[in-house]
This record gives C-alpha cells, structure tokens and sequence, in this order.
C-alpha cells in the first residue's frame, strides 16, 4: 500500500462556512458604521477546514494596508478589499498560527499605541534629551 | 506602609514595558489564551487591561510525590514562547526544581512568601500527598507534605492542583498505594481548588487557566473541578478520527489494514469516548499532534483513578472497563463532598482493584488479523 492510498487526507472542499460569514460580516458593518461598535471574529473558534478559509479569504479579497508587528514571532494584520474588515494572524516563534482574527474596526486594537508606552517613550525622551544638555 | 505603595506602583503593564515586553505582545498573548479558552475574541482586550494593571502575583509551588513531569511541560518549550510569558506575570516565590536557593533560605524564601502575600497568593501543587503513617514516606526539609499542604493552603487565595497525581491521588495512588497517596482535595477543603489534570497536562491550558485567575478569577469548572474550556469535551468529541467511529471503521489491532489507514481506535482501548481534555484541539510538543494521531488510543490520563481502569487495550465495551466506576459514578464523586465522596471513592476503587489486570502481550497482539 501507498501513502496515497491512505483515505486521511487534508483534501477538502469548503462547506459553505465562508459566504455565512460574510452575511454576518454585512451585519458588524453596519453596526460600526451606524452605532460606532467594533467586533471581533475568532477564527479558529469556528469549525472551517482550510478550503473555507481560503474562500473567505478570496471573498474579502486585499486591501491598501498591510503591517507586520515583530513582537515574540510575528504578526500580520491585512485590511481587506471591504475597509473596516481586517485579517490578523499572530504566529508564534515557529511560525505556527496562534490565532486568526477578523476585526471590524476603524484601526485594528493590536496597531493602536497604548498610552502606557507613550508615557514611557516621553520618559525615555526626556531623559536621553537631559543627557544630550550634560555632554552639551 | 511605604514597601506597599511601591507595589502597587509596579503594574505589570509599567514593569513590563521597561523589560521590553509590548503592550501589543499582551495584547497578541490575550488573544491566544482567548482563543484557546474559547472566550468572546473582544474579552482579549479587557484581559490584557486588566493583566496591565494587576501586580504580580506570588505564587507558591509545592511539588510533592511527582515525577517533575508537569514542570517539565510548562517550562519546557523550544524557544521562548509566548505560553512562556506567563513566568513575567507570576511572581513564582517558591519551586524547588525551579529556584536557585536551596537548603533553609529556600524554606525562608517560602515562610517569607506566605507571611507577605498572607490571603492572596495562589498556591500551585503537582504530586499526590502521602497521608499513611503520618505522612513520613515524602517530606522537604523535615516536614511531612500533608504538614507542608496544609500549612500553605491555609493562607492561599486559591490552589491550583497542577496534573493527575495533585487532582486525584494519580499514580501514587493507583492500587495498591502503599503510600497512603491522596489528592490535594482530599485534604484542603475549605479553599477554592482548580484541577489541571494530564499526565502531564497541557502546557497552554496551564498558562490559560492562570492567566484567567489572573485577570477574571476562577474559571467555570466541571464536577472533576477542570476548567470546563479545555475540559467541557471528550477526547472522542473531537478526535479527527471520529467519522470513522461513526461509520463503524475500527483499527483491530496496531498494523492491521485499518490502523495503517487511520480508523478509529476505540476497539484496540481508545479511551477518548470518557476522558475529558483538550489534547485533540490543541495537541501536542508545539501542535504537531496528539497519542490518537500518532496510532495509539488516548489512556484517559486526565481522568481520576486512570491507572487501575482496567488494560490500556481493552476496548470500553467489552466490559473490562469499569463504565460505571468511570462515568457515573466518577461524576457522583466529583459533585459530591466529604464522607459521601470518601465512600464513593472507596467504592470506585475497590472495584477497579477487583477489575485490574496486568497488560499482557496477548492484549497488544489478541486482536490482530
């Protein structure tokens, strides 16, 4: 026997998953752009197989922006062809997905500086422009 | 007074920003745990706003009569992972595997931990606690682990009991536990106790549930006390090889046709039809897989008294299994407290020492064709 005749097969067609969730995807854009409410799909939380995440994919399509964020492994956060829908994928340091997201908002949270490092970005300022004056 | 306002001051959020640790890598580790936890995607950033403005938390890990094999799952990973962050959110004031004091100024380093953090530390124990004799058959410094539990517990916030041996006695107990071993539970009866159960048990539901304490308390439990978003589904519910149960395609034996095409191996001994984890979702050594998807039946090691079941390679239904021991009244034991769980612990037992029976080779090979 061969391996291919092994019936365990990553072979799969989409199930329909995708055009359901672009039906509920309509309705979260209509809730940003008339109530101002964000929300956030997980998608590994949801029983698609990868044909369903490709069609998805394929349905929303790519968009203007893309941005990468290097902290312990990478992440990549995509706006879609539709604006307000973004695709976030956190890898972890072997590249493994660690989790998938679907975000309908103005600017994904994970890009948003937190005013908690704004602070300390102005204290590392301050202080490296206070050690310019002394060598000055 | 002072040293108080100084921690508080130090918020995980602000110590961690100077170590280099982002808020947008909270905020990516939130959303893993959320994700695996199976919480709404939006409580991701409530979590990591409420782990930003927690301190560190002091725990107190006690190992008793274990192998060192739960901390051998949480700690090691390949790489620095992510999962691995959860040692910047923990203040761990006591390990003896893991410290680099030892002797009295270890045993300080945890009196001093106890007397600072009195009523809120989490207490973490893996391994079962020798209670006959007096508990002389394990002791740390001279004191006896039922002594060492019981002092600890006392002032803990909470206890997690970290791997089968801690939430059910385990392999020190299993038949004939010359030691006296019992779990955790068996003794502290008056604090919230969560079970992590797995031998070992999975490093990401380890890391999930204590950053769940850490931001939202105490997670939902099932009647074992097992966080129920990692141990609310059988092992069968989610196996991949389930269609192959339910069109009735069963590997017979290990190299049989069936094994080699991947059938179900519920009749050489699968126990994943009553077991509860999350091996089959979140598997194994960085994901790469799990016993069933590496041809061998799950031994149902995360559930209580797993040991003394019967063989490995019997299957469930043909009685060798005790069903009633494993299920109902399994459950019964859980939900009920005190003499009535002591009786029905008994109970189970007895009857799994009755139905023990040594694996034997005829047992891995009886049903080959």
């Amino acid at each position: 026997m061969n391996l291919i005749d092994i019936p365990v097969k990553a072979m799969e067609t989409p199930t329909g998953m995708a055009s359901a969730l672009l039906a509920e995807l309509n309705d979260h854009l209509h809730n940003l752009l008339k109530k101002g409410e964000t929300h956030v799909i997980d998608l590994l939380s949801l029983p698609l197989n990868e044909a369903d995440i490709n069609e998805l994919a394929d349905l929303l399509g790519v968009g203007e922006v893309k941005a990468t964020i290097k902290s312990i492994g990478s992440s990549s956060i995509r706006e879609t062809a539709y604006s307000g829908i973004w695709w976030i994928t956190h890898y972890g340091d072997d590249e493994k997905v660690l989790s998938e997201l679907i975000e309908v908002t103005q600017v994904p949270e994970i890009l948003v500086t937190h005013m908690d490092e704004v602070r300390h970005s102005a204290q590392v300022m301050a202080s490296s422009l206070a050690g310019q004056e002394k060598v000055i | 007074m002072t040293e108080e306002r100084v921690d508080k001051a130090e918020t995980l959020g602000g110590s961690l920003i100077s170590n280099g640790v982002s808020r947008r890598t909270f905020l990516k580790f939130c959303s893993t745990v959320a994700s695996a936890m199976a919480l709404p995607p939006a409580a991701a950033k409530a979590m990591a706003e409420k782990l930003s403005q927690a301190t560190r938390q002091s725990v107190i890990w006690l190992s008793f009569q274990e192998c060192t094999g739960c901390t051998e799952s949480i700690t090691r990973s390949h790489k620095p992972t992510l999962e691995s962050l959860i040692f910047d959110f923990i203040s761990l004031d006591y390990h003896h595997t893991l410290q680099a004091a030892s002797g009295d100024a270890a045993e300080h380093a945890r009196e001093e931990a106890q007397k600072k953090h009195k009523g809120k530390y989490i207490l973490i124990v893996d391994g079962a606690i020798p209670v006959k004799d007096g508990g002389v058959y394990s002791t740390i410094a001279g004191i006896t682990n039922l002594q060492m539990l019981q002092d600890v517990a006392k002032d803990a916030m909470a206890i997690v009991s970290v791997g089968t041996c801690a939430a059910y006695g385990g392999l020190p107990k299993a038949n004939p536990n010359p030691t006296g071993a019992v779990a955790v539970s068996d003794i502290v009866k008056d604090k919230p106790i969560i079970n992590i159960p797995g031998c070992p048990p999975i490093p990401v539901v380890m890391t999930g549930v204590l950053a769940h304490v850490l931001t939202f308390g105490i997670p939902e439990l099932d009647s074992h006390g097992r966080p129920m978003a990692f141990f609310g589904d059988s092992i069968h519910d989610r196996c991949y090889r389930r269609p192959f149960y339910d069109k009735g395609q069963f590997a017979k034996g290990f190299d049989d046709e069936g094994a080699r095409k991947g059938w179900c191996l519920f009749e050489v001994g699968c126990k994943g039809p009553t077991t509860h984890n999350a091996c089959a979702t979140v598997k194994w050594n960085n994901g790469t897989s799990f016993p069933i998807q590496s041809g061998h039946g799950c031994i149902g090691c995360s559930e209580p008294d797993f040991w003394d079941a019967g063989s490995f390679y019997k299957p469930l239904s043909t009685g060798s299994m005790n069903m009633e021991g494993w299920a109902t009244g399994a459950l019964a034991a859980g939900a009920a407290v005190g003499v009535a769980s002591g009786l029905l612990n008994s109970n189970t037992k007895s009857k799994a020492e009755a139905k023990h029976e040594p694996v034997t080779l005829e047992d891995m090979g009886a049903k080959n064709e």
